[in-house]
């Protein structure tokens, strides 16, 4: 694919996102595109990077890797009574709980099981990759 | 032939996007807590976990997490707070260093004043995770710092690097390398008096462009990809 059409589709993701609702995390996105070093300015790596940036995105806010990382935890990891690491808790200052309408702490998990689609998305990345005009 | 021609792909970030807004909407949020915010904590975890497992491995310790059975992370920064969580990493089964999470340290400048008075916010910074010696208290002093790392799950540019070399500066001074209280890992010496050892990890591969001036002024960058 040409350069054109790369360009063609990452307007189209772009306007998906933000017509789906994911405004706010399209304009993050954008921002660590265009915070990228120079040969990232092309639309096929501008694309490739927005895309893998969303696949980051995808991947930290998943259940499985909630389960990963607290996986590792026990991995490594004891605890003073003996039970197994069972979670990761977030603790929140008086002002912070005020701000984000929650209680003291939060704990992670309950995010959605994600793991199909990040393997298609890192699937698209990799035939996007391979389907770049050799500059 | 490409791997994918423009409709095919079209048609796969199409179903991607829609099941993943299917996916998302499902979901009860805790309160007002944003994605991007428990995503960075996530990142900070996992990469708590590296640190862990690499002290485990390569230093001989063994880490026992006191007071939960959930490791604890802070949405903002402070001292050193005993009434929460913290890992406790034993040599030999004694007590040697301590692991914890979002802590603001003492200055290297704020020790170089010659008049005392409580700190004032440019006398301390933060770190998302420090190793000190068991029993330390508060805000760290610059010199009671053995390990600080950064966690980026972001883009890695040049103004995260300006910043570290800020934290580099204000926990040593440039000198010729030191011994470090680790023997394998993260470094066995620093060019850094005192002696502490600074990490960058980052989900981008990017920060690795800066393992240059990172060598000379002693702070190592990891790309370490989302769990």
């Amino acid at each position: 694919m040409d350069e054109v059409t790369f360009e063609g589709l990452l307007q189209y993701v772009r306007r998906e996102m933000r017509n789906l609702g994911f405004g706010e995390l399209d304009g993050r996105i954008v921002d660590d595109v265009r915070a990228a070093d120079l040969e990232s300015r092309t639309a096929s790596a501008q694309l490739i990077r927005y895309l893998d940036r969303l696949r980051v995105e995808m991947t930290l806010g998943s259940e499985a890797a909630v389960r990963r990382v607290i996986s590792a935890f026990q991995d490594v990891a004891t605890t003073e009574s003996g039970d197994p690491i069972d979670g990761i808790r977030i603790v929140l200052s008086d002002a912070d709980q005020r701000l984000m309408g929650t209680g003291p702490s939060v704990d992670l998990g309950g995010g959605p099981e994600l793991q199909d689609l990040i393997g298609d998305l890192s699937r698209l990345l990799n035939d996007l990759s391979e389907s770049r005009e050799v500059q | 032939m490409p791997a994918i021609d423009a409709v095919a792909a079209t048609q796969t970030i199409d179903n991607i996007l829609r099941r993943y807004r299917a996916a998302t909407s499902s979901q009860v949020p805790a309160g007002l807590l944003p994605a991007n915010i428990k995503a960075g904590k996530l990142y900070e975890a996992w990469v708590l976990s590296v640190v862990l497992g690499k002290l485990v491995a390569e230093e001989g310790y063994r880490a026992v997490l006191r007071g939960s059975t959930k490791p604890t992370l802070h949405l903002g920064h402070g001292p050193i707070n005993r009434q929460y969580p913290y890992f406790e990493m034993l040599r030999r089964n004694r007590p040697a260093l301590e692991v914890w999470t979002d802590i603001e340290f003492l200055t290297l400048s704020y020790a170089q004043q010659t008049v005392r008075r409580s700190p004032q916010p440019g006398d301390f910074h933060e770190l998302d995770i420090v190793v000190v010696a068991t029993g330390t208290r508060g805000r760290p002093r610059h010199d009671e710092i053995q390990l600080g790392v950064e966690c980026k799950a972001t883009h890695y540019g040049k103004h995260l690097l300006r910043e570290i070399l800020g934290v580099r500066r204000e926990l040593s001074f440039y000198q010729n390398p030191r011994t470090t209280a680790f023997v394998n890992w993260p470094r066995a010496d620093v060019p850094a008096n005192p002696p502490s050892c600074l990490m960058v990890f980052c989900t981008d591969t990017a920060v690795l462009t800066f393992a240059d001036p990172g060598d000379v002024f002693g702070v190592d960058f990891v790309h370490e990809a989302a769990p």
